[in-house]
């Protein structure tokens, strides 16, 4: 059959794959998802629900001290490997030479939950992994000495807590070093100072736990009242206090489309992989995205098939063809995504999102991505150019994050979360994470009269022309301020 | 290392524990001293335990004395700890201006009010210095270096004391990079700006800070203060590297191209480009409308930069 070929075009290597070996091909797919590198590693087993946590505060104040003690404490029940200070302030010497080290990290477990710890650099640091996808942060723990109390960089602590969403009933603060702080007043007022500058924050500060201790004590193994326990407390509080947010598993089928061919008199094939969601011969489905006013089209689909084989029911992560009945070369290219009839999704050409820039190091570019910029968007299989409005910034360096609104050629299949790199040539030069999908573009947004009312007023707050060609000449900016011969016009010369 | 603060905190532990835990003090007088100088709680009661609660005065005079000796010798302490993170900062004033560079250890720390403030306390000093600063006459800027140690705060104290001060009390190392100030030839303005922009208007500190000495014989369309800010952005996204010469007849700079996506069958899309080999201020592309060159963005305002500099936290001196 000719959808066959077709298929085995896009799976090459597979050309000749029995049954059985397509089997064997799916397990090793399925294992590859759990395993970074397959074979001879443990497999993680999924029993216990998880939590991403980290250690916050001023760097003498004993974070990695604190974690070493967790580890020690858990490694006796089997929970964690005990890793050393050293272990885990690792690498002084590539601290000397002043390369960012990035968030450690490490995973223990207790009876009920499953954690993974990372202790956080520093701010740009966080926010950068945050972006990137390399660590995460869902519940705090606030560390601050006895000796010292809250110190004026506690604020910036917080701040980053809240500003990354660390939701209110997820931080904890374990009031470190209370063995070199005998007297129990001082040990009464550190606390009420530390509760306000909580309250102060938003999170719950009369009723967030604070735990006394000392994770010196816990490591050395001294004073098991204040060392080992106050481990164990803190434990407690993470596995009973902290709240997992909701992980929201979405299971409607979800399938972006790499490739497209029409089959005459039989319809057409779209080929990629099924994200998410269970799909089936006869199921009814909606093509959505790659619409500059987001239409979209109904189908029915007539046919699955995975490595050359007819498939009754397809499910997360299988490659497939679909064979879609009644529709036309033009009613569906790459980039679209395939949903149920019925489903709640909204195509977008306007959404927020949080950007890296990449370093030159990194294999971005030496230049920095300024307000107005257009630039080429990727994201699932779509891609699509976009104007680049930055929040609070005039423009982002390379090595540094920041908050922009996208406006995209089209309309998109965009959800929160969602990621996204942006390139240009062969290089890829920023990174990011769509956040909050905002409204399309209006009518009147798009209204080319509003649109240059709009541009026109800009240029005349900027003193330039930031749209570059883009901008038409008709806009003629009025600059009354300026001399007769108004010299701004010559920037517009020899435009078309 | 851990094993060298373990025997550090052992150290200054035992001896006080012993001596001060029976003396009892009240919450009151504890909470309202830490409140009025900010020092940590451990010394606060020191000083209520040496002084008693009625006499304020001398415990906060005792306090004082404390964190200054402490601050040197936490100073001294965490001397050797690498300090990568930061602020530098830009002031002007028409044709003086001042940049310093102080360093700390976490962005945490430079991002708060308390080391903004250091920063902009030796800021103002170095520039107050700077007026008093004999100019020889020439076309470009001109560059004195001072030494922390000479700088005084606006009541004569030392400024190595006012940093040792604020390192006892952040708890971090730091260190002055650099401090630096400028003069303007005759006849140009000198403007300052930052990025990002974590100061004021009026001192602007970020990782990124540049200095552009402008020169504008008739009035734009927008302000010079404008003008020069933008141009103190370009400075800071292109990194040039010198003014080079002006060129009338400027190469025509596209300023977008059109690259292709997945899809060949799709228009091309067009995104913006800027080309980054030219290190020539005036020659390069101007970042913020790069279809022109910031001279000829200049040549529209009636502008001219006469000398720039551009300095990056961590960056060479």
């Amino acid at each position: 059959m000719q959808i066959f070929s077709l298929l085995s075009r896009n799976v090459g290597a597979f050309k000749t794959v029995t049954l059985c070996e397509q089997k064997m091909q799916q397990v090793s797919l399925l294992q590859a998802r759990h395993l970074a590198v397959p074979g001879g590693k443990a497999v993680f087993k999924r029993d216990k629900p998880h939590l991403n946590v980290g250690t916050i505060g001023h760097v003498d104040h004993g974070k990695t001290t604190l974690t070493s003690a967790i580890t020690k404490v858990l490694a006796t029940s089997k929970g964690a490997k005990y890793r050393k200070y050293e272990d885990i302030d690792n690498a002084p010497e590539e601290k000397a030479r002043g390369i960012t080290i990035n968030a450690f990290h490490l995973e223990y477990e207790t009876a009920k939950r499953h954690y993974a710890h990372i202790d956080c650099p520093g701010h740009a640091d966080y926010i950068k992994n945050m972006i990137t996808g390399a660590a995460q942060m869902e519940g705090a723990i606030l560390v601050v000495a006895a000796t010292d109390g809250p110190m004026p960089q506690t604020k910036e602590h917080l701040l980053l807590a809240r500003q990354v969403g660390v939701p209110l009933e997820n931080i904890v603060v374990f009031m470190n070093k209370v063995d070199e702080v005998p007297d129990a007043e001082t040990r009464e007022l550190v606390e009420m100072d530390i509760r306000e500058q909580l309250n102060e924050f938003g999170y719950p500060g009369d009723t967030c736990p604070v735990i006394f201790g000392s994770a010196l004590c816990a490591l050395e193994g001294k004073q098991p009242e204040i060392g080992e326990e106050a481990v164990k407390q803190l434990l407690d509080v993470l596995d009973n206090k902290f709240v997992i947010p909701e992980r929201k598993v979405n299971e409607e089928p979800m399938f972006a489309a790499e490739h497209v061919y029409s089959i005459v008199g039989r319809g057409t094939v779209i080929t990629g992989k099924l994200e998410r969601g269970i799909l089936k011969r006869g199921d009814k489905i909606e093509i959505v995205g790659g619409t500059k006013d987001g239409t979209t089209v109904k189908s029915t689909i007539s046919g699955l098939e995975s490595f050359r084989k007819t498939v009754d029911q397809a499910e997360p992560g299988d490659q497939l063809g679909v064979l879609l009945r009644g529709l036309g070369p033009k009613d569906v290219r790459r980039g679209c995504v395939l949903l149920p009839q019925g489903h709640k999704h909204k195509v977008t050409d306007k959404v927020k999102a949080q950007l890296y820039v990449l370093k030159e190091s990194e294999g971005g570019a030496k230049t920095p991505i300024a307000n107005y910029f257009s630039e080429h968007v990727f994201s699932l299989t779509w891609d699509s150019g976009a104007s680049v409005k930055i929040v609070g910034k005039d423009f982002v360096m390379p090595g540094e994050s920041a908050e922009v609104e996208l406006s995209l050629n089209s309309q998109m299949f965009i959800e929160p979360q969602q990621r996204f790199t942006i390139r240009k040539g062969a290089k890829t030069i920023g990174t990011g994470v769509f956040t909050d999908v905002l409204p399309p573009l209006t009518n009147e947004e798009k209204d080319p009269k509003s649109k240059k009312k709009l541009m026109k007023a800009e240029m005349e707050r900027l003193g330039f022309n930031p749209y570059g060609e883009l901008a038409e000449k008709r806009l003629k900016p009025d600059f009354s301020n300026s001399p007769k011969d108004n010299p701004a016009a010559k920037a517009f010369e020899g435009q078309p | 290392m851990f094993a060298r603060s373990t025997f550090v905190r052992l150290l200054s532990t035992t001896g006080r524990q012993l001596a001060e835990a029976e003396k009892k003090v009240s919450k009151e007088a504890l909470m309202t001293l830490r409140k009025r100088t900010g020092y940590s709680y451990v010394n606060c009661r020191k000083a209520l335990v040496k002084f008693g609660e009625n006499d304020m005065e001398n415990a906060v005079k005792w306090l004082k004395e404390a964190a200054a000796k402490e601050g040197w010798a936490k100073a001294a302490k965490l001397g050797t700890r690498v300090t990568s993170n930061g602020l530098v900062s830009v002031v002007t004033d028409n044709s003086a201006a001042a940049v310093v560079e102080l360093s700390c250890e976490t962005d945490f720390v430079a991002r708060s009010g308390a080391f903004k403030d250091l920063l902009a306390n030796i800021s103002n000093s170095a520039l107050s210095k700077s007026k008093s600063q004999s100019v020889s006459e020439g076309a470009k800027l001109q560059e004195f270096n001072y030494d922390l140690g000479d700088l005084t705060d606006k009541e004569g104290k030392n400024m190595r004391e006012v940093l040792s001060l604020a390192i006892g009390k952040l708890g971090e190392n730091m260190a002055v990079k650099r401090v630096k100030a400028y003069k303007a030839p005759e006849g140009t303005t000198l403007f300052g700006a930052s990025h990002p922009k974590d100061g004021s208007d009026e001192l602007p500190m970020g990782r990124f800070i540049s200095l552009v000495a402008l020169k504008q014989t008739s009035k734009g369309s927008i302000s010079s203060q404008q003008l020069a800010g933008q141009i103190c952005q370009h400075i800071i996204g292109m990194s040039p590297e010198s003014l080079g010469e002006a060129v009338d007849s400027a190469k025509s700079q596209e300023g977008l191209s059109s690259q292709e996506g997945h899809d060949p069958d799709a228009d091309p899309v067009v995104v913006t480009n800027i080309d980054d080999s030219e290190t020539a201020l005036l020659r390069q592309a101007f970042m913020l409308n790069p279809s022109q060159s910031v001279h000829e963005y200049l040549k529209s305002h009636n502008a001219s930069v006469i000398d720039f500099v551009r300095v990056e936290l961590g960056g060479e001196q």
